[in-house]
């Protein structure tokens, strides 16, 4: 064959597997590994490249029909912004992670390190290709290595629409967020089969580590969807948000649209009784621009409330206690959700918004023995660490360790305001009463009058925000409905802020 | 027209009640030349109807267990402290209370109403139903006082007919209480009802009536004055009801002709004035299918439904109440009083018709209500107001006066299409299916009509589903569009020479 | 060409309102004409949208809408004080979703084969656009005569397997379409 006859029968050939993969993936109800970065990148962007990578270890004439080793890589827009991505195809042996498989992926994570573009990684996956043994783990670990070089310097994104067993779960597992299909798409280390072997538990793939369990149990998925077009648009949606590496500055939308007309509404959302609860999700979408909360990790942890949102345009990142699930207390998951979040930002200079009503950390045994302490002091260490502007809303309760925690103005808040429904204290005035007061209380004669009567004099004298403004702790008390235009000037007065990062190779984060 | 008589001082009006009614009350007492005096309950701090008093009493009900209007002792030692004249209590509350009525007159203040004894005796319905034997209105067929025991029970039930309802003498409520369907239950529903009623009330006494399957109800609004004079202002049919919560109201009633009229009122006026009743009041009949009507209640109360009244009569009770209060005599006669038209009243409740009428509370964004001649609107809610827990769910009613009852239908439907609400759901929807069906404009709805023909899906139709889909499709592909495109929705920033500076030396 | 066809061009602006009880909806928004709403075009007027709602008009009604709640593609929506909630999808990931639920191929292709040898002049769409029933799709030349070669249902071109000036022999593929009926 001449040159041309061999480029053209290149191509039929590529075409062929494409047309196979059609068939294959649309009768499952998913899309191919193209159709997907088609969806993910700008129309007519998509650069590939490597589509004619041959497996490694295979005989010359099996070559031809397995072009690609089964994952397709290139470059696209995103909006207008450059991105790196790989989409494993299912269809071509299995989507197995082979050696060349493996390096491929490798390419597309260090050019997007050596460019500051981010990378998105659309998974569907039958795990490390047998054939190839060792190459095919070591191919895995090269991935993993280029995980942790790029991580924080260049957002990296997982989207699991098929599966993903075994080590394939640790590249998903140590990037910035994962997005999973429910239904299609499952994470687990040991699949059903072995688990129920050794252990005789029986468990279908879906119970095991579906979509649902992963967003809402285990906290490993961070955004699910009923289906792949609108996961991946979800995609699209959280790149605007996001800058493309960490020395970039933060996209700034021109929607800067907001509900004017309820602002009033933050004046009477706080209910009279402090054991009511309220829903703090109202709060955010009254004050941030209209519709543009972006919840992340909605189904795991809901005591605490975490996500991106734009404040006259600028991307800030949320992070508030949830009075309508158990109180807004925290607990471990919801500790650990906030730190991961926070820590993300803190990595690409995304200013934070700490929104707070939190009566305490949860007790039990259950959080005690499984290590309150340690997960707690996470989400402490995550806010004294974080050197991206930190503005502080006390909405209503702040007590005790919860209230530090939260980044409070010893913590390094850069402003912290409180509503005049604040209650800011050690513990809230039921307890304090009782310590406090123990002997005045067992003394009177009529008990619950004095307790009515105590609790008031707390109330005016310690648990208020005035107290901790008078002392500087709290830099104003403001009416709720002011609070959008405060924070957008506190946000503008420290957008420029500095800070000297102390010598050492990093921290001790307690884990 | 009222003369200022001896005492030249405008008279202080306490109006002990909230929303609409003391936007109406306030009213009364303007065009009457009084000084309209209200509370503010912490918990409504905000509320419309503090806007249209003279004088504002701050009740600082913050931390006590029931609101200002509930609290007799409070609400006596305010008016005492603010020197007032009379007290309103518009209805609910401590209305029909004759411990607050005695109260207020004990502190020297004018109760605007009947007096302690007569709410006293009204409200217990043995009382009640004796006096009104004794006025020879008819009752619904049963035992005169409790029942003995299972074995008479069902003797009299075997004489009524069934079905019969066993009721609880000392409260109500539903305690106490047992619909019996077959003569082999009876006696077995008989105990059951003694236990519940002794356990709740302490006192297990049943009677026994007739159950009406499907009946109407009826009240005869009456008014009458301290020196005897008694007249009535025909009827309002009420029988669209849920769970005994009246939603929609009508006067006159089409099951009602003028000879019963006639006679339905002669009777709430003999019954009246057998008691020696004055001020507002109610007299309720309950109608069987048959058309035989029997002798309920009495209400000493103005009713949450007495526009429908006023429309048609043109007679406006509430200065009428003020002014028996005050002594003065009733100039309307019986002649007098002539129906003309018909009037509906739709109550705006912050209910949800979809999902079983639970309350909704919140903020109501946004309210537009119909505005034209034949529409009478009272509200105590506007665009911006926040609907709280505390209070029941009643915002507004909407009053229609039409010439004829298919003319009120067709105005009512037309007022109602122009409501319009954003941010809670309520009741207009499900009146706008009531007034549609032909159950209301047969006139053939009864008390158990919500119960046994109302479906939620009576609220949809065809046109407004396919705008829904529409709108939500529209608010859908906005997003979906703009994730698609390739134009970016925002921008990115030159670079900050801080930026550049720490790329560099970092 | 095409002007007088309900369905333009861009296959993204059509959507599958699906309601709680089941009921579907088909609805295109194309940029500058009325809605077309289960194949018919509706003379809905958009009057006017602030913060919370919608106003239509249609029918010489008005329709107040109020926009309570988008979660992905689940949103509801009041219409005159009454709430239904829909679920919504592109046309693609509609068709996608029934395979998934069923099972089975329910791509009812429409393909278009042709009806006798010829040469392909003209193609007149490309992968991925609307196209409405009987609009011509390509055109074939036979026998020395030109041929409009028609679309049979309204769909979506998925497919196109041919060039122009190319050659084809009777029943050979030439184009594959997705019913939008479903």
């Amino acid at each position: 064959m001449n040159k041309n006859e061999v480029f053209g029968k290149r191509i039929k050939i590529l075409q062929e597997m494409e047309d196979n993969a059609v068939n294959k993936q649309h009768l499952k109800g998913k899309l191919t590994a193209r159709e997907r970065l088609n969806i993910l990148f700008d129309e007519g962007t998509f650069f590939e490249f490597d589509a004619f990578v041959a497996p490694a270890q295979s005989p010359v004439s099996s070559r031809q029909s397995n072009f690609g080793d089964g994952v397709v890589v290139g470059r696209g827009l995103v909006q207008g912004k450059s991105v790196f991505a790989y989409a494993q195809d299912f269809t071509v042996l299995g989507g197995s992670l082979g050696y060349a498989h493996g390096m491929k992926i490798a390419k597309v994570q260090e050019m997007a390190l050596k460019l500051g573009s981010p990378i998105v990684g659309l998974m569907d996956s039958g795990g490390a290709r047998i054939q190839e043994g060792v190459m095919s783990l070591s191919a895995y670990a090269k991935i993993f290595r280029n995980n942790v070089k790029s991580s924080g310097i260049v957002p990296q994104i997982s989207v699991i629409l098929g599966p993903a067993a075994g080590g394939a779960v640790y590249s998903p597992a140590l990037t910035d967020f994962i997005f999973m299909t429910k239904k299609t798409s499952y994470m687990f280390v040991t699949g059903p089969d072995v688990v129920r072997e050794v252990l005789n538990e029986e468990v279908d793939m879906d119970g095991l580590g579906g979509g649902d369990i992963h967003a809402n149990k285990s906290g490993v998925a961070h955004f699910v969807s009923d289906d792949e077009e609108h996961t991946i648009l979800l995609v699209r949606k959280l790149l605007s948000y996001i800058p493309s590496n960490n020395f970039e500055s933060l996209p700034v939308s021109n929607q800067t649209n907001y509900y004017k007309s309820r602002q009033h509404f933050l004046n009477k959302i706080i209910p009279d009784d402090p054991n009511r609860p309220y829903d703090m999700k109202e709060i955010i979408k009254i004050i941030v621009d209209k519709e543009s909360f972006f919840e992340v990790h909605e189904g795991f942890a809901q005591n605490i409330v975490v996500g991106f949102a734009r404040l006259d345009g600028k991307t800030i990142g949320i992070v508030a206690n949830q009075p309508k699930v158990m109180a807004g207390t925290l607990d471990i998951n919801a500790s650990v959700k906030g730190a991961r979040f926070v820590r993300f930002c803190d990595a690409f200079n995304i200013p934070l918004l700490i929104l707070e009503d939190v009566p305490g950390f949860l007790p039990g045994i259950e959080q005690e023995h499984n290590g309150i302490i340690r997960n707690g002091a996470k989400l402490l260490y995550a806010f004294c660490e974080a050197t991206v502007p930190k503005i502080t809303v006390i909405t209503r309760k702040a007590y005790g360790g919860a209230y530090i925690v939260m980044s409070s103005k010893n913590t390094g808040g850069d402003f912290n305001f409180a509503w005049p429904t604040a209650e800011i204290a050690v513990m809230g005035p039921a307890g304090a009463i009782k310590i406090v007061n123990k002997h005045d209380l067992a003394k009177a004669e009529n008990r619950a009058e004095m307790e009515k009567a105590l609790t008031e004099k707390y109330k005016n004298e310690i648990a208020n925000p005035y107290k901790a403004e008078e002392i500087g702790l709290i830099d104003e008390v403001i009416t709720p409905e002011r609070t959008r235009d405060v924070l957008i000037t506190a946000f503008e007065i420290m957008s420029n802020k500095q800070y000297s990062k102390p010598e050492r190779k990093h921290g001790s984060i307690p884990l | 027209m009222f003369k200022v008589t001896n005492n030249m001082i405008k008279k202080r009006l306490l109006i002990a009640n909230r929303s609409e009614i003391a936007i109406r009350i306030i009213r009364s007492a303007h065009k009457l030349g009084m000084y309209a005096i209200v509370f503010r309950s912490d918990k409504e701090q905000d509320a419309l109807y503090l806007k249209f008093a003279d004088e504002i009493i701050d009740a600082k009900d913050a931390d006590d267990e029931k609101p200002i209007f509930l609290n007799q002792q409070k609400i006596v030692d305010f008016a005492v402290q603010h020197n007032i004249d009379l007290i309103h209590p518009g209805y609910g509350f401590l209305s029909e209370n004759p411990d607050f009525a005695a109260l207020c007159i004990a502190n020297n203040i004018n109760f605007i109403g009947p007096s302690p004894e007569l709410i006293r005796d009204m409200g217990l319905k043995t009382v009640a139903k004796h006096m009104a034997v004794e006025a020879g209105l008819p009752l619904v067929p049963g035992s005169e006082g409790p029942i003995a025991n299972a074995q008479d029970a069902k003797e009299f039930a075997d004489k009524i007919g069934y079905p019969v309802i066993l009721k609880a003498s000392a409260g109500g409520g539903g305690r106490g209480m047992r619909i019996v369907e077959k003569p082999e239950t009876i006696e077995r529903n008989f105990k059951a009802a003694y236990d519940e009623a002794l356990a709740a009330f302490g006192n297990g006494d049943i009677f026994i009536e007739k159950y009406l399957q499907n009946p109407k109800h009826l009240e005869f609004q009456i008014l009458g004055d301290k020196h005897g004079n008694v007249i009535h202002l025909g009827e309002r049919e009420c029988s669209l009801q849920r769970k005994h919560q009246k939603i929609i109201e009508e006067a006159p009633s089409a099951s009602v002709t003028s000879k019963m009229r006639e006679e339905m009122g002669a009777m709430a006026v003999r019954f009246a004035q057998k008691i020696g009743y004055y001020s507002a009041g109610t007299i309720e009949y309950i109608m069987d299918e048959d058309g035989s009507y029997y002798f309920m209640e009495m209400n000493t109360r103005i009713q949450v439904e007495h526009p429908v009244t006023e429309m048609i009569t043109g007679v406006d009770l509430v200065d009428w109440q003020i002014k028996i209060a005050l002594d003065e005599k009733l100039t309307l006669k019986q002649e007098d009083i002539k129906i003309n038209g018909w009037a509906i009243e739709c109550r705006v409740n912050t209910e949800d018709p979809q999902n079983r009428f639970s309350p909704q509370t919140g903020f109501i964004d946004k309210i537009n209500f119909p505005q034209n001649s034949s529409v009478r609107l009272e509200t105590g809610f506007l665009s911006g107001s926040i609907v709280t827990p505390y209070f029941d769910s009643m915002i507004a009613k909407i009053i229609v006066h039409g010439t004829d009852r298919e003319d009120v239908i067709n105005k009512t439907l037309n007022a109602l299409y122009n409501f319009n609400i954003i941010g809670l759901k309520t009741t207009v929807p499900f009146c706008i299916a009531v007034l549609k069906h032909p159950d209301f404009i047969n006139a053939t709805y009864t008390t158990r009509w919500v119960d046994k023909v109302y479906t939620p899906d009576m609220l949809e139709n065809e046109d407004d589903e396919v705008i829904a889909a529409l709108a939500a499709t529209i608010m859908y592909a906005s997003e979906y569009l703009q994730l698609q495109g390739d134009i970016p929705a925002y921008k990115n920033d030159a670079l900050n020479v801080w930026v550049l500076n720490k790329r560099l030396n970092y | 060409m095409g002007t007088s066809y309900k369905y333009k061009r861009d296959a993204s602006r059509l959507f599958i309102a699906v309601r709680d009880n089941g009921k579907r909806y088909k609805i295109y928004i194309p940029r500058e004409s009325n809605p077309v709403i289960d194949g018919n075009e509706k003379e809905i007027d958009f009057i006017e949208q602030d913060d919370f709602q919608y106003t239509f008009n249609f029918n010489d009604k008005q329709f107040y809408c109020e926009l309570v709640s988008r979660d992905q593609n689940k949103a509801v929506v009041i219409v005159n004080g009454v709430e239904y909630k829909f679920s919504l999808e592109s046309i693609f990931s509609y068709v996608r979703r029934g395979m998934i639920s069923t099972g089975d191929d329910k791509s009812s292709a429409n393909n278009i084969v042709a009806p006798m040898p010829g040469k392909i002049i003209e193609i007149c769409l490309h992968e991925g656009d609307l196209v409405n029933a009987g609009e011509p799709v390509l055109t074939l030349e036979a026998m020395k005569m030109q041929n409009e070669i028609t679309a049979d249902c309204d769909g979506v071109i998925q497919k196109i397997r041919v060039n122009e000036g190319q050659s084809v022999m009777k029943d050979e593929l030439l184009v594959e379409i997705q019913s939008i009926d479903v």
